[in-house]
């Protein structure tokens, strides 16, 4: 993309004004999105993204540019401009690259490019043909097939020089489903750093009749009857909790700016004894996992959380400077456009002793939270906010009648010491997380969990 | 990136018709914290998005390399246009008989030297921190500024161009009090860069978020809810989808087949306009060269169009809104300025408290882009705002849930307020007042 010698003199002019550290990151990435709509498809297209970005920075402070343009003139031109924001004399150079060769533990078998648009749309029909006369209530599906095949070129002025490719496939179906009165959607994903073989190996159809099951069992539920109460919330998808709720407030975004309610807490006890929870970028061909970050750095098995004690943060190299934490593997882009900075890749609460059947016959009243939508947090006082997609009343130690419309609030660090019962069946959920360097693939993942006395909110009225 | 040749490559392949969407954007980006810039990024970019009619289906490919072989994006666009099996028709458009004026960007962004524009944004963080004691940080105080250009140029001869130049300025604070921390937003969008007024920034911001201190929930029941003009807005931008013509064709909108009926209170009128004359979303033409124009969208709470492209147009047999604006690399359908109305008295916030008994003056709303069906129009969204007893303000409420359904709720539409103000999501609104809404808290 950018030659050896022509990334090391961009990052040398770039340090020209007294920049103590430089990075050069060209991108070339294809993305492609296909849709089948009421048995139909509606939708193939495709989308190259190409460009480099630059960065300088003294301390922590950040200057940085990108462009289209990969000729030397344009990435000089850029530096020179960079280099402008600082008015003082040299003290860096860029040192000649020591090239770190990336062994792939993700294996790819179906690159994307591999494949032709009727090879993968053919995916599509599978989930469609699983469900089309499943009900006569199902009124709409919709399949969705993205992939990307991301090439980058990761250099700076500490002599790191690295390229690597990354791969995605996600599928998603919904469903709805209508009794002529009321409507519901039923939603389920599955997606890996991986090629096409990932859906070789996948039960697409009953995958497509379990998103079918949600819609219409939701059709059929009662409104959820708002509350505080027992949440039982469920492997997989559920982990969205711990993602939104807890790991986003011990990114180095939050606790650098010292705004996150877990400033200034390492070594202090921050949930139950019961709790431990991990950041793991490293796992064959999951869906949040990557070689190297978006800086070239290995990524890393991050203990965040360990027996309720709070281990680490998630630290980029920037934050790194202003936090005196080290590195964590962690810095990641949606592409050259946003500048690198610290986020999750599969972040999950580590199995617990129980079993989900203990659980669930352990509760007395609550609300069984099987599927969670999707939610949001802010990192500045913690409070959150769920949707539960699929949810069924606990009553009596038995899972009694399913509810719609439910929704969960509380705050992080509350959900955190009020985890009581967590079970043996760790499992993962595929979600795309916006914050300040963009969308990026994450899983989310744990096994059931119990929490005390969260707020649930429903249309439902008390009868 | 030659135009001609890669329409001339695509004819000779048998394409019925190409278009060729050019986007260039310039901008800058700094953030401020702690007295000090943390990151200054500029910003220079440019894609091109083709879309081509081959065997009467439309594929989409985008491209930021300038230099991409046009034979490589013919043969993509062939391949994935071969591969639909949709029964929608596609068109590229061939032209509005005339065009209502473009806006000519304001210079003063780029005239105004980085420096004033840091100055600004110190200066800002100084005042927000210095309005009340107990605000403890400002984590976010960032400029934004870009400067768009829009170029569409196609095979039926049709050669458009639009500009646009605007700034942001947004932040955040944080105040705590006891072992409550609380946080407030605010953006001020401008047309132009002397309009920045950091004071009135400063004070809206500070106000706003010493207000929540203190909050806590309510109890769970039914009130009457008071949605304040920011938070309405909100609320009904996570359900514009609802008048598109694309979730009409999907199927997945709850208005299908309600033109011409009573769907809303006859209080309210939605109107879609995107020449809203001091809008930063101002639009001559759509994203598909289709020529801009306002139209009411409810009119006394009868529904009278969904909002179309070329293509939902079609499957209709009726004409395109000229809302056809790009997502991402697709035309979907979209909102321009999107402004609720109301012919009947409207009163002033302070009136609608001073009628309520017992009830919520909401103010945030939070997670709407999950806790929304736009299929169905049910909601329930984390709430924030304020307890009202005996026509008065009492407390500030968190963590709390409103939860109803579009439809009922536009039809249970008590009154409405005199703040009509257009926001940053494109949504303007007044207050509106909801007769009964159930709440989840305590």
């Amino acid at each position: 993309m950018v030659s050896k010698e022509l990334c090391r003199e961009v990052l040398d002019a770039a340090l020209k004004s007294g920049g103590d550290f430089a990075e050069l990151f060209v991108e070339t990435s294809y993305y492609n999105n296909y849709e089948l709509a009421a048995g139909k498809i509606t939708k193939a297209n495709g989308n190259h993204l190409f460009g480099a970005s630059l960065r300088v920075l003294k301390g922590a402070l950040e200057v940085s540019g990108y462009t289209n343009d990969l000729s030397r003139e344009s990435l000089l031109a850029l530096a020179g401009k960079l280099a402008e924001a600082y008015t003082d004399a040299r003290v860096a150079s860029a040192k000649p690259f020591a090239e770190t060769p990336i062994d792939s533990r993700h294996k790819i078998a179906k690159k994307p490019a591999d494949l032709s648009t009727a090879e993968k749309v053919a995916y599509l029909y599978k989930a469609y043909e699983a469900v089309k006369d499943y009900s006569p209530e199902i009124v709409q599906i919709i399949a969705a097939l993205r992939d990307d095949s991301q090439k980058v070129l990761i250099a700076n002025s500490e002599g790191r020089f690295c390229e690597d490719e990354r791969y995605h496939v996600l599928l998603q179906t919904s469903v709805v489903a209508s009794d002529g009165k009321a409507t519901q959607t039923g939603f389920d994903s599955k997606g890996g750093h991986a090629g096409y073989e990932l859906l070789d190996d996948f039960d697409i159809p009953a995958f497509a009749k379990g998103v079918a099951d949600q819609a219409l069992t939701m059709l059929h539920a009662d409104e959820m009857v708002g509350g505080v109460m027992t949440v039982v919330v469920h492997n997989a998808f559920g982990g969205v909790l711990l993602h939104e709720a807890c790991v986003h407030s011990l990114e180095a975004t939050s606790v650098a700016k010292g705004t996150s309610v877990f400033c200034g807490k390492l070594g202090q006890k921050i949930a139950s004894d019961i709790v431990t929870a991990i950041d793991d970028g490293t796992i064959a061909n999951a869906w949040g996992s990557l070689n190297v970050d978006d800086e070239g750095e290995p990524t890393k098995r991050n203990v965040l959380i360990e027996n309720g004690i709070l281990k680490s943060y998630l630290v980029d190299f920037r934050n790194s400077r202003k936090m005196n934490h080290p590195v964590t593997g962690s810095s990641r882009r949606q592409s050259y456009k946003y500048s690198p900075t610290s986020r999750m890749t599969n972040t999950f609460f580590a199995p617990g002793k129980s079993t989900f059947e203990e659980i669930i016959a352990n509760t007395e009243y609550g609300l069984f939270a099987k599927k969670m939508g999707g939610g949001s947090v802010n990192p500045a006082t913690g409070e959150f906010n769920f949707a539960v997609n699929e949810g069924y009343l606990i009553e009596n130690g038995k899972i009694t009648k399913p509810v719609r419309g439910a929704t969960l609030v509380g705050s992080g660090a509350e959900i955190l010491a009020n985890i009581d019962m967590i079970a043996d069946n760790l499992d993962f959920g595929y979600g795309m997380c916006g914050s300040l360097s963009g969308s990026i693939p994450t899983s989310v993942g744990q096994p059931t969990i119990r929490v005390k006395n969260l707020t649930v909110g429903g249309r439902g009225e008390k009868a | 990136m030659n135009y001609e040749l890669l329409m001339n490559k695509a004819r000779e392949a048998g394409f019925e018709a190409l278009e060729i969407y050019v986007s260039k954007k310039l901008g800058m980006q700094i953030t401020v914290f702690g007295g000090e810039v943390d990151q200054n990024n500029i910003t220079d970019s440019q894609s091109f998005t083709i879309r081509g009619i081959y065997k009467g289906k439309m594929a989409v490919y985008t491209t930021e390399y300038a230099a991409e072989d046009p034979d490589y994006i013919v043969e993509r666009l062939k391949e994935n246009a071969g591969a639909l099996t949709t029964d929608e028709e596609f068109a590229i458009f061939e032209g509005s008989p005339s065009y209502p004026e473009g806006r000519v960007p304001n210079p003063i962004f780029k005239q105004i030297a980085v420096s004033e524009k840091i100055a600004l944004l110190k200066g800002l963080e100084e005042k927000i921190k210095a309005y009340d004691p107990r605000i403890i940080y400002v984590p976010h105080c960032r400029y934004n500024e870009t400067n768009d250009a829009v170029e569409i140029v196609n095979s039926s001869g049709l050669r458009l161009k639009k500009q646009n130049s605007f700034a942001f300025v947004v932040a955040q604070a944080v105040a705590k009090e006891g072992e409550q921390t609380q946080s407030a937003f605010t953006i001020a969008l401008k047309l132009d860069y002397r309009e920045f007024d950091p004071d009135e920034i400063a004070k809206e911001i500070g106000k706003k978020v010493i207000a929540k201190l203190n909050a806590k929930p309510v109890p769970s029941k039914s009130y009457p809810v008071i949605f304040e003009n920011e938070a309405m807005s909100d609320l009904l931008s996570a359900f514009y989808a609802v008048f598109s013509g694309e979730a009409a064709v999907k199927k997945i909108t709850p208005l299908l087949g309600k033109e011409g009926e009573k769907i809303f209170s006859e209080k309210i009128t939605l109107i879609d306009d995107p020449l809203y004359k001091d809008a930063i979303n101002y639009h001559p033409f759509d994203d598909e060269g289709v020529a801009s124009y306002t139209k009411k969208v409810v009119d006394k709470g009868v529904f009278t169009t969904f909002l179309h492209n070329l293509k939902t147009a079609k499957y209709f047999k009726t004409k395109s809104t000229g809302n056809g604006f790009k997502y991402g690399s697709e035309i979907g359908v979209h909102i321009t300025n999107f402004c609720l109305t109301t012919d009947e008295p409207k009163k002033s916030k302070d009136e609608m408290i001073k009628g309520v008994k017992e009830g919520l003056l909401i103010t945030d709303l939070a997670g709407l882009h999950s806790g929304v069906n736009p299929i169905n129009g049910d909601f329930s969204a984390q709430a924030s705002g304020f307890l009202i007893e005996n026509g008065a303000v009492v407390r500030p409420v968190t963590l709390i849930v409103v939860s109803g359904n579009l439809l009922k709720m536009m039809n249970a539409v008590d009154e409405i307020g005199d703040d009509f103000k257009l926001f940053h999501n494109n949504i303007g609104t007044p207050s509106v007042k909801i007769a009964q809404l159930p709440v989840s808290g305590l």
